[in-house]
């Protein structure tokens, strides 16, 4: 009765979490009907679907989440927070001065969070219909759902103030692109050979959760904003920082396995970057610049050079296309971690902040957000490279631009946007690093700069290797071979084209306010206590 | 092409920077052509391309760089406890970093 009531005044984004969650049930609840049925007619289960009805439900659902998020976003003040408590009254978004009700607040939603959730809504779209599109291996219930609680549960990310609701929506996430991998285990021995697979993510949930409790412990509350006023480092925060911040790391660096399915990359991609977005939220918003965390900027900038290195190893020689993506996708991990270290250690003095602090955040956040749209780029036309043809796969022919123009041109333009070559949108994300690291050590600037030359060689050379030169006899067959992908290509190309040709608004409507919201630490609960509103 | 670049903290002379490193292009593209015209047309010498054989496609590097990958690093990856390990590794480091007294004041 009480959850009848309040459901009229329910507001956005509580309805952007519900839907893709209740969503992400009805084709299970289907699966179980169909099984109920077989049991009792006593046939054996069979479980045949009409994909029409399916991808229609599949479509809507993805529809009406940018829809919502877009909402969401647009209702967001420059830089500003909202709550959505439910209380025993429905839904509000007012929390009076002294109570301790900020700790029940329900959602806490900010420009950063907002803006993050319709990026992510955008690229799911996008991946919807390219696995919708994919004939090789079509859409099922079982693949619909896990699409869908990924979803929900990296949409509930985006939205979460408190450390115990995150926790809760990265195990959604983690079951969805569990089930996105593997799929359901039906046999001990594919249970036994996933054995460490599970292990790892399993430590990877109890970390995250054994850090929440620490806090929990010693404050008695997870809720972000609340906990970045009150937090003092002692041996209890420190460990709860390594806690919070390692099993994200690991889920940021290691997000998929080896996967050729370019819808499903891109879900891991949209994953990896909800995974960095909690380590922004725990770095930045909890943390902050405590003393006693001086070193951290440091290791954050060693383990960027160590990533970017890896990344140039292993794409100097590699054929498989799905690995030289993953490859190339751990170079743009490097430098968003290089430039987390170069932000957090530009955060401890005003100065510094002013020198280049801001800058580096800047071009942190501007490159979390190209992240998600190159990756799922690259991914779709290196998956289309995978496909078979008469002899090998498609990658290991040459002169394919003829077959495959789009694809071709896809992976320029996103290995020009990775690079940082003017006047590509990568251009103006990175210039701002390349001044802050120049403060640390000019000799790290000039490190960055030659990566990044040798990241564009390397690509070009790869993928002129592939689509120039004399075309092969089973090349000459190749029918349509980007047309499944073409929508999609189309609709990343025009969101980095159009920040491409508008840096100023790119940076302007979806960088700087992002920057102010992730720094605006503690200020939401100074101003409950002072005025009595959140407003 | 909008000349300057306005954030929330910064403006920048968005043309200069396009200048800088277009000139830089200009300089590496310079670079490479000498390079060319003195081995022959090859990034390597002429030389030492001969020693390796002239029906070899992977350079010397390439070489080094695949043999890293395959011997030092492979079978690193192909470890199945591999995840497990980096996530240790990973807590180890950061406790380094934030237990360790010595060093930044």
């Amino acid at each position: 009765m009480f959850l009848y009531r309040s459901l009229p005044g329910i507001p956005l984004p509580v309805l952007c979490l519900l839907l893709p969650l209740a969503a992400a049930f009805v084709p299970f609840g289907f699966f179980l009907y169909k099984k109920i049925k077989c049991w009792h007619k006593g046939a054996d289960f069979v479980c045949d679907i009409n994909l029409r009805p399916l991808k229609i439900f599949f479509i809507v659902v993805l529809t009406a989440n940018i829809i919502l998020s877009w909402s969401v976003w647009t209702g967001m003040d420059k830089g500003g927070t909202e709550l959505f408590v439910l209380s025993s009254g429905g839904w509000s978004q007012t929390l009076s001065p002294g109570s301790p009700m900020l700790i029940k607040a329900v959602l806490q939603v900010d420009v950063f969070g907002a803006m993050s959730a319709f990026l992510m809504g955008c690229v799911a779209f996008i991946a919807g219909l390219a696995a919708m599109a994919d004939k090789n291996d079509t859409l099922n219930l079982s693949k619909v759902s896990f699409f869908l609680t990924t979803l929900a549960g990296i949409q509930g990310i985006f939205y979460s103030g408190g450390i115990f609701s995150l926790f809760f929506f990265i195990l959604i996430s983690q079951i969805g692109a569990s089930g996105l991998i593997y799929g359901i285990i039906k046999t001990k021995e594919k249970f036994r050979e996933l054995l460490w697979y599970y292990i790892s993510r399993i430590t990877a949930m109890l970390m995250f959760l054994t850090g929440s409790i620490i806090l929990y412990y010693n404050y008695r509350t997870t809720n972000i904003a609340v906990l970045s006023t009150i937090i003092k480092l002692g041996t209890n925060e420190k460990l709860a920082y390594a806690f919070l911040v390692v099993p994200l790391l690991f889920l940021f660096v290691k997000s998929s396995s080896y996967v050729t399915d370019g819808s499903k990359r891109v879900f891991f991609a949209i994953r990896a970057q909800a995974a960095l977005f909690v380590v922004f939220r725990i770095v930045f918003s909890l943390y902050g610049p405590l003393p006693g965390l001086e070193k951290i900027p440091n290791l954050f900038i060693l383990l960027g050079l160590v990533l970017i290195f890896v990344s140039l190893i292993l794409t100097a020689n590699e054929k498989d296309p799905v690995k030289f993506a993953e490859a190339v996708e751990l170079f743009m991990k490097g430098f968003l971690m290089l430039s987390m270290g170069i932000s957090i250690s530009g955060t401890y003095t005003a100065q510094a902040a002013a020198e280049y602090g801001f800058g580096a955040i800047e071009s942190m956040v501007a490159m979390w957000i190209l992240f998600l749209p190159t990756s799922a780029a690259l991914s779709f036309v290196c998956c289309t490279l995978k496909q078979q043809t008469e002899d090998g796969e498609m990658w290991q022919h040459t002169g394919l631009f003829r077959k495959i123009p789009l694809s071709g041109a896809a992976f320029f333009f996103a290995i020009c946007v990775i690079a940082g070559i003017p006047p590509f949108v990568g251009f103006p994300a990175k210039q701002f690093l390349y001044r802050s690291s120049s403060y640390v050590t000019p000799l790290l600037t000039i490190f960055l700069l030659v990566s990044a030359m040798l990241i564009l060689l390397i690509s070009v050379r790869y993928i002129s290797r592939v689509m120039f030169g004399k075309p092969t006899e089973a090349a000459e067959k190749v029918r349509n071979g980007d047309i499944q992908v073409m929508i999609p290509l189309i609709m990343l190309f025009v969101f980095l084209f159009y920040s491409t040709i508008t840096p100023s608004l790119f940076i302007n409507s979806m960088v700087s306010p992002s920057v102010y919201s992730l720094l605006n630490k503690g200020q939401l609960v100074n101003a409950i206590h002072q005025g009595g509103n959140s407003e | 092409m909008i000349p300057t670049l306005e954030t929330g903290y910064f403006i920048w002379n968005f043309t200069a920077w396009i200048k800088i490193f277009l000139l830089s292009a200009v300089i590496f593209c310079f670079l490479i052509y000498v390079i060319k015209k003195k081995t022959g047309g090859n990034l390597i010498s002429s030389k030492k391309m001969r020693e390796y054989g002239e029906d070899q496609d992977e350079v010397i590097s390439e070489q080094r760089t695949a043999m890293l990958r395959s011997k030092i690093m492979g079978p690193w990856f192909d470890f199945p406890f591999l995840h497990l390990l980096s996530m240790v590794l990973l807590f180890l480091l950061f406790a380094v970093a934030l237990f360790s007294g010595s060093g930044v004041e």
